[in-house]
């Protein structure tokens, strides 16, 4: 059930980050990361692959970059996790690092927008909400 | 100072070669190898997750489209039932002229205006109807809110109408509460006076002057306008009796030519001026006299 309902929550902020699209933050990035640092490394590399699936449809030229990208990112982080310090510096360096690995990527598959306004903007609201995100989910989980 | 990797050691254990490992692994692959299938494979493999995820996207998509073309729709429907409104109200005054006015034996002819004088914009009016139309020099030019003026000229298809407000202009005008008759003519470009009305007349501020049908021109009971002021000064034979039109000139869009008997039209001004017959207009209150 925990597992259903988390895949339910990446499609709807899956739906809520392509209707804001391209001043949305990258909501699918930031769930990927949080749940890896919650969950063992199958169902945060699953987690990843959904959302990277997800992410793959608004363009699929990306399809297999993104799938791979969010798979690769959720299994990384919920091995480093369980041997890493947490702190919440630790947080918004993964997320930076997330990001900064999927524009990189995204320039040399040829896919990535100019680096321009809406990149940069995308990019710090990201990292802003990555902490609030992060407590948030924390609760939830406990709760479940 | 705390180390990031407390257990350096997990990183080489055998944790890492679980079955769990090696499913995460195979996903992780199928996504590298989606990425080097050629573009068409995978916008087909894309197409029935694209159909069925994205629907709510599509959906949202359809719908705030639909809501903008509705909106729009709508603005443009509020605007045509102003105009309509607009056009109503119109139609219904012309309506309750033809209702409201009854001419005996005679027709009103409907003229668009098509030329106003470029100076004052109230002294002529050329409209589009003329001799085809039975107007005639000299038919009384009329709207719902009263008289407008008389046509002076007339060609084929269209007529110049004087103005109450030339300054030429004079009408056989009464009060219609105290019947005293004298002479409406104008004072400016906004005013008529009525002259000729003895001190001892009793004339108040709010009265309404109607034409009086005397010189057999204008039927008797046409709408002037209202007395705005009354003043007797001493030394002078008659009341100073200011008039406010009751026709908006500068606003009117169209008269209605009143069409003079045909012996009428076929002759000069000065024949047919024996000829008129008493033209009699009953207004739904009004006391003809008779």
């Amino acid at each position: 059930m925990k597992h259903l309902l988390n895949l339910v929550v990446i499609y709807a902020l899956f739906l809520v980050h392509a209707a804001l699209t391209p001043w949305s933050p990258d909501l699918l990035l930031l769930v990927v990361v949080i749940i890896a640092l919650h969950e063992k490394r199958l169902p945060a590399t699953l987690y990843g692959a959904w959302a990277g699936l997800l992410a793959g449809l608004t363009g699929p030229e990306t399809l297999g970059t993104s799938l791979f990208l969010h798979a690769g990112l959720g299994y990384g982080i919920a091995s480093l996790h369980t041997i890493a310090y947490r702190s919440r510096w630790y947080l918004l360096l993964l997320v930076a690092a997330g990001l900064l690995l999927k524009v990189v990527t995204g320039f040399a598959i040829g896919v990535q927008p100019a680096w321009g306004p809406q990149l940069v903007v995308s990019m710090l609201l990201t990292l802003a909400l990555a902490l609030p995100a992060e407590s948030a989910a924390r609760r939830a989980l406990h709760r479940q | 100072m705390r180390s990031w990797f407390s257990e350096p050691s997990r990183l080489h254990s055998k944790a890492f070669r679980t079955w769990q490992d090696r499913v995460a692994w195979a996903v992780i692959a199928s996504g590298l190898v989606l990425s080097i299938l050629p573009g068409h494979v995978r916008h087909r493999l894309a197409l029935p997750f694209q159909t069925v995820l994205l629907a709510p996207l599509r959906g949202a998509t359809t719908l705030r489209r639909e809501l903008t073309t509705r909106k729009s729709e709508n603005d443009r429907l509020s605007r045509l039932a102003i105009k309509l409104a607009v056009e109503n109200a119109r139609l219904r005054t012309l309506a309750r002229l033809t209702s409201e006015v009854r001419m005996e034996g005679e027709n009103l002819v409907r003229a668009p205006i098509l030329v106003r004088d470029l100076a004052t914009l109230k002294h002529y009016l050329i409209v589009s109807r003329g001799t085809r139309h039975s107007s005639a020099v000299g038919s009384p030019a009329l709207t719902p809110g009263g008289v407008i003026g008389r046509v002076v000229a007339v060609g084929a298809h269209q007529s110049l109408v004087q103005t109450i407000l030339h300054p030429e202009s004079r009408i056989a005008g009464m009060v219609r509460r105290s019947r005293a008759s004298g002479i409406v003519r104008p004072v400016d470009a906004r005013q008529l006076t009525l002259d000729y009305i003895d001190r001892g007349t009793e004339v108040n501020p709010g009265d309404t002057v109607v034409t009086s049908g005397l010189g057999g021109l204008f039927p008797r009971g046409l709408l002037l306008g209202t007395v705005e002021s009354v003043r007797d000064e001493p030394g002078r034979l008659f009341k100073t009796i200011n008039v406010r039109p009751a026709a908006s000139i500068s606003t009117i869009e169209q008269v209605f030519l009143f069409v003079l008997p045909r012996r009428a039209r076929a002759g000069r001004s000065d024949d047919w001026l024996d000829n008129i017959r008493e033209q009699e207009v009953a207004i739904p209150g009004e006391r003809t006299g008779r």
